[in-house]
């Protein structure tokens, strides 16, 4: 929120220089955005008053006539919207001939026919505010004609405000200045409390029955739409350009200046936080004002600036008092009757006026609505509509309920003085807000939360500056908190305002002792071993990468992975309208993200979310060599070289790993239909690994062999246990096996290992064979065996052993490679 | 014959012609030692004076021989390791190093710092409900503060966690206090990418809930975790802000002094004990669960920041999608001891 700094020292007249007050907002949680400086007009623009407003004939330009004072009587011709048919004795500013703005010198010049001494200027052609939509136009008698803008418009610093949602009580300069004052300890001088008013006023209004349940909260809470409503007239308004200071205030805040009584109520609600409602009078049809839920669902309505809106059962509205099917609508709502709304809907209850209602250049009655209403509903209806207007904003963060009143003769008194108005005696004021519930607290509760030494006494000063009211007891607080601090429900809300106010500075430094309860035990073994994988797997040569969890149907497609099953209801791009079902993908995107040909060896710890559910994956890739050639020949990257990577991280996990042949359907469609296995772990299949299939590396541009494992985690763990190797001496005797070559020799192995037992201490491959002296079709793999025992292994124990698996190969159909 | 021995002994070439001139003059059918041998044929008298000479005769043989041997091997080791050298400047056979991502080098640090403090590091679903997201955090659907943090919201009603708080949530439904924990992980905001915005990132949190746990302890174990990141002349500033979640609420700075460039105060995240209306909703949680109500009355301590803020800050990182960009030659350089 920006707001001028002269504004808050308005109301603390002994308000610490500007360029002091950083720390200052930021020890009260309103830290600063910024502090900019709002520089005065330029010298050499002047107000001057209009004589006479002509439009020139055949163009789109009006012709001014101006008494500029020092200067004489001077004409300019003007294309502004608003400079048509001002009326005499307006004031406007003036860039006189000679005065230099940025990079443009003003002059005298003729355009069509008339000579333009100067120029009429727009706020932003001043640089003193966005506004380029028309000139700046001030009421008559603002100065003495010929004074300098800069009179009456000051250099002035602007302080942007971050707010946060619990505070606001503070999107005002009002809310701003009691907080500065407490905490600073200085003076606050209140706005004026508005035009004072007496007796019941002339507009009626019904507010809505409490209680109203909402489709998406339906047992929670009820909501009351409006509890506090309060409405005053005020007749005979001069509707026009608002004072100099008002102007200035609203445009250094960031607001457009409309007209006087535009710019009244945005005026009240920077100032006290209250938004206001006003409406021209005429279409307040019989004085009365009906605050209804919107009862027939897709009802239309077209709001102030033109938009249309669909509302319904749970928008609250502000209507007319024209006669209706139903007399009241709040008992339609509850006698479930559908009565037309016919139009006369003047706004959406604190979100935007209505057509129907709004204030026009003709406007002279005015009928202010001053109003609390349901942050929630208000809320709903925002979001819904997509109408975030700076009254919802505050509404929906929450207005001081108690505010309604003073708001109404706050915009009162503006539209009295500046507008030549009357306003009526009378304010009408119906519903009773609920007050937030007093709260009981102890200073030994405060400072056991805080850890920090403040005496009850001093707690009792802070609340009381912040406007609550405090009954001590002893130690025992009972506060009444102040109707702004909406956000202040329960104890530890006081205990954050004492030490705010106290200052956070102040807290010590201390560290919990204790030890955790016994059921946290282990609650990082998950953690821990994943990052002794990634550990190992940096050691293997592999770089860890951590890449986006989107993904895309066509991203999907082209790795050949599951469809995503989980979708955005709003993507951010067309690249990303779901969530990755497997990690390989966002590898291979890695990797293509290259330089071409770039050897990779990467692997990645994350989340995929296939149809079976959100999972954690461990994915590795190596393209390119093992290790490179230099001027001698390197590794190159084989399926062999990537298993054998896999093999040593198993050996290093003490994990016992198994690969399993996969063919047909059981091949993953990411890889080669022949280079695909499962991966076994400890005894679990974990996922698999293979070489990517060549029709997809080619879609990914990707030339020569890539090769992929995707792997569940956590990696099953196995039981471990020391066992006191034998020292006793092996045994060794060699074996082929000639079978089919559609056997693996994970399948040979596996028969192998059945067949003999623990005796077995390993079993390796040391040759592989097609060709002459073996069949077509099938393969001899020479295995040799070593066999150790407890004691030495005589030939006696070993050969029955080798016969019992000659047996067992020839049962399985397969044969034995003779020497 | 000693001086012809000690001629042809000194004229060997290698070890294999040494060994035939000492088989030739002191092998078992050697001169000399047949002259040993023949000294029996002498008369007593003679015999010991002539063993003597012999003695002596193959004494200074042996000594040359052992004395030549001792050169040859020499010479011929040298001449070996002359004919093994290698240009040691030549480039090795690389297995290419491997390395872990800069985030994972930050979060590190951070849980090195929480593990020597006792806490244990959990994690959660990425893709939550909104309840463990937002309402039992104390944000219910109406609330401004849903503001705060843009979401991403996937077609069957839940969400991409927008923090890592609802594994707060779902860490105290299952387990007892006293508790101290961190949890980690990715996520995501409905934000447009720019240099210092992602819709995707990480988080750090930590919570701690037991009896008695008081703000100043939220104090000191930020500074803690300060001092392990920054050096021990860190210093951590406290100031109110607001996260639904807790009660009081604050940010934290850092102040850095920086060896390499500007010290100041680095803004590092949000902090705050832990709101009593999340405690009821885990007990309400708890109690749907079949699981007793233990929460009520405790106090506790919540804080959260981001390992890419802290990285980009620490290390000079212009660009917050360089962490996702994996360029090999951006996180290539973050191995070995990080300053």
């Amino acid at each position: 929120m920006k707001l001028p700094y002269s504004w808050l020292q308005e109301l603390i007249p002994q308000l610490p220089p500007v360029n002091t007050l950083e720390p200052v907002f930021a020890q009260l949680g309103l830290p600063l955005e910024g502090i900019d400086p709002a520089p005065a007009p330029p010298a050499g623009v002047l107000l001057v008053s209009v004589s006479e407003a002509a439009a020139i004939p055949g163009t789109q330009l009006t012709k001014l006539t101006l008494d500029t004072g020092p200067h004489g009587q001077k004409t300019i011709a003007s294309g502004a919207p608003n400079a048509v048919g001002l009326p005499a004795g307006t004031m406007l500013a003036l860039v006189v001939p000679g005065t230099r703005l940025g990079d443009t010198e003003y002059g005298v010049r003729s355009l069509q026919g008339v000579e333009s001494w100067g120029m009429a200027a727009s706020a932003k052609e001043l640089g003193i505010g966005e506004s380029s939509a028309g000139l700046l136009l001030f009421p008559a008698g603002t100065a003495p004609v010929g004074t300098p803008l800069a009179d009456v418009w000051p250099a002035d610093s602007v302080l942007d405000i971050e707010i946060t949602p619990n505070r606001a009580d503070a999107l005002s300069v009002l809310g701003v200045a009691r907080d500065l004052a407490a905490f600073l300890k200085l003076e606050l001088k209140e706005p004026s409390q508005g035009l004072a008013a007496s007796g019941q006023g002339q507009i009626e209004v019904t507010l809505p029955p409490r209680a109203v349940t909402l489709e998406r909260d339906p047992s929670k809470k009820l909501r009351f739409g409006s509890d506090h409503f309060s409405a005053r007239t005020v007749s005979g308004v001069h509707n026009g350009p608002a004072p100099v200071e008002l102007q200035r205030r609203l445009t250094l805040a960031g607001m457009r200046s409309i007209d006087l009584i535009v710019d009244s109520s945005n005026y009240v609600m920077l100032e006290l936080g209250q938004p206001t409602a006003l409406y021209d009078r005429r279409d307040v049809t019989n004085d009365r004002i009906l605050v209804s839920f919107g009862l027939r669902q897709g009802e239309n309505v077209k709001d102030l600036m033109g938009g249309e809106h669909q509302v319904g059962p749970e928008d609250l509205l502000i209507l007319d008092g024209r006669e209706r099917g139903v007399m009241s609508v709040a008992d339609a709502f509850q006698t479930a009757q559908t009565p037309q709304t016919d139009g006369g809907v003047l706004g959406i209850a604190g979100i935007m006026g209505g057509d129907h209602g709004h204030v026009r250049a003709d406007t002279s009655e005015v009928v202010i609505e001053s109003a609390h209403f349901d942050p929630v509903l208000l809320r709903r209806t925002a979001t819904r509509l997509g109408l975030k207007t700076d009254a919802v904003y505050r509404y929906e963060r929450g207005v001081d309920p108690m505010l309604s009143p003073r708001g109404a003769n706050r915009v009162a008194e503006l539209l009295v003085r500046y507008g030549g108005g009357t306003a009526e005696a009378g304010l009408t004021t119906v519903g009773t807000p609920e007050l937030p519930a007093d709260i009981q607290v102890t200073g030994e509760q405060v400072r056991g939360l805080l850890g920090m030494h403040i005496d009850t006494g001093e707690m009792v000063d802070i609340l009381t500056h912040l406007g609550a009211q405090v009954k001590q007891d002893g130690d025992t607080l009972s506060v009444t908190p102040p109707t702004w601090r909406v956000d202040m429900v329960v104890w530890q809300d006081l205990a954050e305002e004492v030490a705010r106010l106290h200052g956070y500075a102040e807290l010590p430094e201390t560290l919990p002792t204790f030890s955790p309860h016994p059921d946290n035990h282990g609650a990082g073994v998950v953690s821990a071993a994943r990052r002794s994988l990634k550990g190992a797997l940096a050691g293997l040569g592999a770089q860890e990468v951590v890449t986006y969890t989107f993904t895309s149907d066509p991203e999907a497609e082209q790795a050949r992975s599951e469809a995503p099953s989980v979708k955005l209801q709003n993507p951010l791009t067309a690249e990303r309208t779901g969530l990755r079902t497997a990690l390989y993908p966002s590898l291979l995107k890695a990797t293509q993200n290259r330089p071409k040909g770039e050897r990779a060896l990467l692997f990645e710890i994350g989340r995929i979310f296939p149809a079976s559910g959100e999972a954690e994956k461990l994915g590795l890739l190596l393209r390119g060599p093992l290790a490179p050639s230099t001027h001698q020949a390197g590794v190159a990257g084989s399926f062999a070289a990537f298993k054998g990577l896999l093999e040593s991280l198993a050996a290093g996990q003490g994990a016992g790993l198994e690969i399993r042949q996969l063919r047909g359907a059981d091949v993953p469609p990411a890889l080669h239909p022949g280079i695909a296995g499962a991966v076994v772990w400890n005894g679990q299949e974990v996922g698999w690994l293979g070489a990517l299939h060549p029709e997809i590396a080619q879609g990914y541009g990707l030339k020569g062999d890539t090769y992929l494992l995707e792997v569940s985690l956590p990696l099953p763990a196995a039981e471990w246990a020391f066992s006191d190797p034998s020292r006793a001496p092996a045994a060794w005797r060699d074996l082929a096996v000639i079978a089919p070559q559609s056997v693996s020799y994970g399948e040979v192995a596996a028969l192998l290992r059945k067949e003999v037992g623990p005796q077995l201490e390993s079993l390796e491959p040391f040759d592989v064979y097609v060709g002459e002296q073996i069949p077509e079709g099938q393969r001899s793999v020479a295995v040799r065996l070593t066999f150790r025992g407890e004691k030495t292994l005589s030939d006696s124990e070993v050969d029955p052993v080798m016969e019992r698996l000659i047996g067992a190969v020839r049962a399985a159909g397969w044969a034995i490679r003779e020497k | 014959m000693q001086e012809q021995a000690l001629q042809e002994i000194a004229a060997t070439a290698d070890v294999e012609a040494l060994q035939q001139v000492k088989t030739k003059y002191v092998g078992k059918s050697g001169l000399v030692t047949r002259e040993l041998g023949s000294l029996g044929k002498l008369p007593p008298e003679e015999r010991k004076a002539r063993g003597a000479e012999i003695n002596a005769v193959r004494a200074a043989l042996d000594a040359a021989l052992t004395e030549r041997e001792g050169v040859l091997k020499r010479a011929a080791l040298d001449a070996r390791l002359a004919s093994e050298a290698i240009d040691v400047t030549l480039p090795g056979l690389q297995l290419p190093a491997g390395g872990l991502h800069p985030i994972t080098r930050v979060y590190d640090d951070l849980i090195g710092i929480f593990t020597r403090l006792g806490y244990d590091t959990v994690e959660g679903p990425e893709v939550e409900d909104e309840h463990h997201n937002f309402e039992a955090l104390n944000v219910p659907w109406y609330h401004p503060a849903r503001d705060l943090q843009d979401t991403f919201w996937l077609e069957d009603g839940r969400l991409l966690r927008t923090h890592t708080s609802p594994m707060q949530i779902r860490y105290m439904v299952d387990h007892t206090p006293p508790l101290k924990i961190v949890a980690r992980g990715k996520v995501y905001r409905y934000e447009a990418t720019d240099a210092t915005h992602e819709a995707m990132f990480h988080q750090l949190e930590g919570l701690v809930v037991g009896d008695g746990i008081k703000m100043s302890d939220l104090k000191g174990t930020v500074a803690e975790m300060a001092r392990g990141l920054f050096g021990a002349r860190a210093k951590v500033r406290f100031q109110p802000s607001y996260y639904p979640f807790t009660e009081p609420g604050a940010d934290f700075a850092v102040w850095w002094e920086n060896p390499r460039g500007e010290s100041k105060w680095l803004e590092l995240g949000g902090c705050g004990m832990v709101h009593p209306n999340v405690f009821r909703a885990v007990d309400d949680l708890r109690e749907a669960a079949g699981k007793e109500r233990i929460y009520e009355g405790k106090t506790g301590f919540a804080f959260g920041l981001g390992p890419e803020r802290i990285a980009m800050l620490k290390y000079g990182i212009p660009d917050i999608r360089y962490f996702y960009a994996n360029d090999p030659k951006v996180i290539g350089q973050f191995r070995g001891a990080l300053g």
